[in-house]
């Protein structure tokens, strides 16, 4: 038999927002976004099961409706299920949806014979009120129907039995189903009504969409939604992040303190003090702000509100020439814009994609607020929910005024018009999200470790080079670089070298920044804020938080770019574009507050 | 949203005399059932898998402007007017 000596294969297909994702971390231990809405899943992934001293190999796909995908998402699990092996295929139907997963059921059994059907979500469709007869539809289909709740682990060691060589390695029993559409339908009312008794009721949470959809009180509540989630990432992180800031403090004294009492060369001191101290601390300092940050915007994902800005944006997205399904991406995008990219994938025509993508990277990622934090906090102590506000909404109209321009410069037509399914509201499982956001700031951390700290090295070398000049004076090396660019950014009101230099490292990514500007100026990172009000204005600041806002986002999002659309020219096109387009921003910003007198 | 003079045109163009209503035209809070999705074949294939199809009850649960939000057995859906304006339902 096929796979015997090695691990069976194992894929996990269904409908979008099933619990297949769910249902793979907990058979694997694996770490599977997980959100509350259809589309969530965008790529394939592989993990292992073990079995008693079995191995199975499991294979998470995207969701898809039928076996005829629209968007890339739904091709790539449609190119899984039907080109590649498996051993075995367990559909992933929502128990509280079966009329349109059992249609599935007969087409995919079409192709795959090995099916075993996992009616997930048995919980909560109990706590429904619905009562489901699990043998009885295995009878009418031939094949296995296993009652399984991901959440809870509820029958999920069954599944895996059914799954096992002994039980469902045979192909199911060729059940007579009809051909036509239409009695095919009546087939699968009849599979539920002699199956399924107990009616599921309305919960009251469905009436929530009247308020949340309604234009004029749901945009409100979306922005304030949004202000809360900004202004809760800094005050629940306030304590974590002091603590933080203290460590460093005291163990940058202490380490520098440590080597000139060893007889360290002072060069050494300078390294630890200016260098690794400096950099990694000033943008590890941020890391509990990320983790609550993160944390919001999953909670929020988790909850099934994230569809209903689709909704709600559809007419202003539609202006911008984009599909109120794009909302979804973009909101993600307030995290991370290379996931954020990625998921325009779950857009249905190639137009959209393209529009979506371009306006991705204007929206303020999690690794941009170190730099907001620092001068908002430096400049707008009082109203730094306000400012942050502010920006995050100046980004993401600069993303809306791009893919204005851009479908009305370049992409015409494939305008696809809104039809999604909206999930069902539900409490957030507070452990998973709490763990999503644990893997975010782990990232985050391993790139201060990493690649900011490599920058900081870099800054403080270039800073103390060549010998005999002093510590980030205009005769280091970093000195005559910043001084070579800084006429650029001059007209904007910053041309001191620090920042422009700063500004260059940042290209690799947004944290690098704040932690290239502490290595610049030579200050620990509880100095920088007092540093940065010396030489900047409020007004600087502003357009300086402006143009760090809307240039290049990290090299990751533009290789993101490149990867998703395919052309090197649409991703350098892109680059340029953003530089330019935060510069005249912050220009205009810039010398409009000055004419203004401000 | 469409004015209701672009909606009988976009009716009468279809060929209907005004007998039956468009999805576009249903009151929230009253169910209805599909009696003909107007539609090429790819969108005939995508709303039928979203439940939308010939003989599907469907609740209409918020039809003013922007996507109507629909529920078809049990799920919510939200439709773009275009695609609502195609679907013929009983009043």
């Amino acid at each position: 038999m096929k796979g015997s000596g090695k691990a069976r294969r194992c894929l996990l297909v269904g409908q979008p927002n099933c619990g297949k994702s769910t249902l793979f971390n907990r058979l694997t231990c694996g770490r599977q976004h997980i959100g509350n809405w259809h589309g969530k899943t965008i790529e394939c992934a592989e993990g292992v099961c073990r079995i008693g001293s079995h191995k199975m190999e499991i294979v998470d796909l995207p969701g898809t409706y039928s076996l005829s995908p629209y968007s890339d998402e739904e091709r790539e699990a449609v190119q899984e299920i039907l080109c590649r092996g498996h051993d075995v295929a367990v559909q992933v139907a929502d128990c509280r949806h079966l009329e349109r997963s059992l249609f599935f059921t007969m087409r995919l059994l079409e192709k795959c014979p090995r099916l075993v059907v996992a009616l997930n979500k048995c919980d909560s469709a109990r706590r429904c009120g619905m009562d489901i007869d699990e043998r009885r539809l295995s009878e009418k289909f031939g094949v296995p129907f296993i009652l399984v709740s991901a959440k809870t682990g509820e029958g999920v060691a069954r599944l895996l039995s059914a799954c096992s060589p002994k039980a469902g390695g045979k192909p199911g029993r060729k059940a007579a189903f009809p051909k036509n559409l239409v009695e095919r339908r009546r087939f699968v009312k009849e599979a539920i009504e002699a199956s399924v008794s107990g009616r599921r009721q309305e919960s009251a949470m469905g009436r929530l969409d009247l308020l949340l959809l309604n234009p004029w009180a749901g945009i409100p509540m979306f922005i304030a939604a949004m202000w809360l989630v900004f202004q809760a990432t800094f005050s629940l992180s306030a304590p974590a992040t002091e603590l933080i800031d203290a460590a460093f403090s005291i163990a940058g004294a202490e380490a520098a303190a440590l080597l000139a009492n060893a007889g360290a060369p002072e060069w050494a001191a300078s390294l630890v003090e200016n260098g690794v101290v400096a950099g990694i601390g000033s943008v590890l300092v941020f890391a509990p702000a990320i983790f609550v940050l993160f944390f919001l915007l999953y909670a929020m994902e988790d909850t099934g509100y994230l569809a209903r800005i689709a909704v709600l944006l559809d007419g202003l997205m539609g202006k911008a020439g984009l599909s109120g399904k794009a909302a979804m991406p973009l909101i993600l995008g307030f995290g991370c814009n290379v996931p954020a990219i990625m998921a325009t994938r779950i857009l249905d025509s190639t137009e959209d994609r393209l529009a979506a993508m371009a306006a991705a990277p204007f929206m303020s990622c999690a690794a941009r607020l170190p730099v907001f934090t620092v001068f908002a906090g430096a400049f707008f102590a009082s109203q730094q929910g306000a400012v942050l506000l502010f920006l995050y909404l100046f980004g993401a109209a600069s993303g809306l005024l791009t893919a204005f321009a851009f479908r009305g410069l370049f992409l015409h037509g494939g305008k696809a018009e809104l039809a999604i399914e909206l999930p069902d509201y539900q409490v957030p499982s507070w452990g998973a999200v709490a763990f999503q956001a644990w893997l975010q700031t782990g990232e985050f951390a391993k790139r201060a470790g990493t690649i900011i700290l490599a920058c900081s090295v870099l800054v403080w070398f270039l800073a103390s080079m060549p010998q005999g000049a002093e510590y980030g004076s205009k005769e280091s090396y970093a000195g005559m670089l910043g001084n070579a660019i800084s006429p650029v950014f001059a007209p904007l009101g910053f041309g001191n070298w620090q920042s422009s230099v700063s500004l260059m490292f940042g290209l690799v990514a947004k944290e690098v920044v704040v932690g290239a500007m502490a290595s610049a100026y030579g200050g620990g990172e509880g100095e920088l804020s007092s540093i940065v009000s010396s030489h900047f204005t409020p007004l600087s600041a502003i357009s300086f938080m402006v143009f760090v806002l809307l240039y290049v986002p990290c090299i990751a999002t533009i290789v993101a770019l490149k990867k998703e659309s395919g052309s090197a020219l649409f991703a350098a096109g892109a680059a340029v574009y953003y530089v330019l387009f935060a510069w005249v921003a912050a220009f205009i910003i810039y010398n409009a507050g000055l004419a203004l007198g401000f | 949203m469409p004015c209701s003079a672009c909606r009988k045109n976009a009716r009468m163009a279809r060929g209907f005399a005004g007998e039956n209503m468009m999805l576009t035209d249903a009151k929230p809070g009253v169910e209805v059932t599909v009696l003909k999705v107007v539609s090429g074949e790819a969108l005939h294939a995508r709303l039928s898998e979203l439940g939308i199809y010939k003989g599907a009850k469907i609740r209409v649960i918020k039809n003013d402007f922007g996507p109507l939000v629909l529920e078809s057995h049990g799920a919510r859906l939200a439709l773009g007017r275009g695609q609502a304006a195609k679907i013929e339902v009983d009043a």
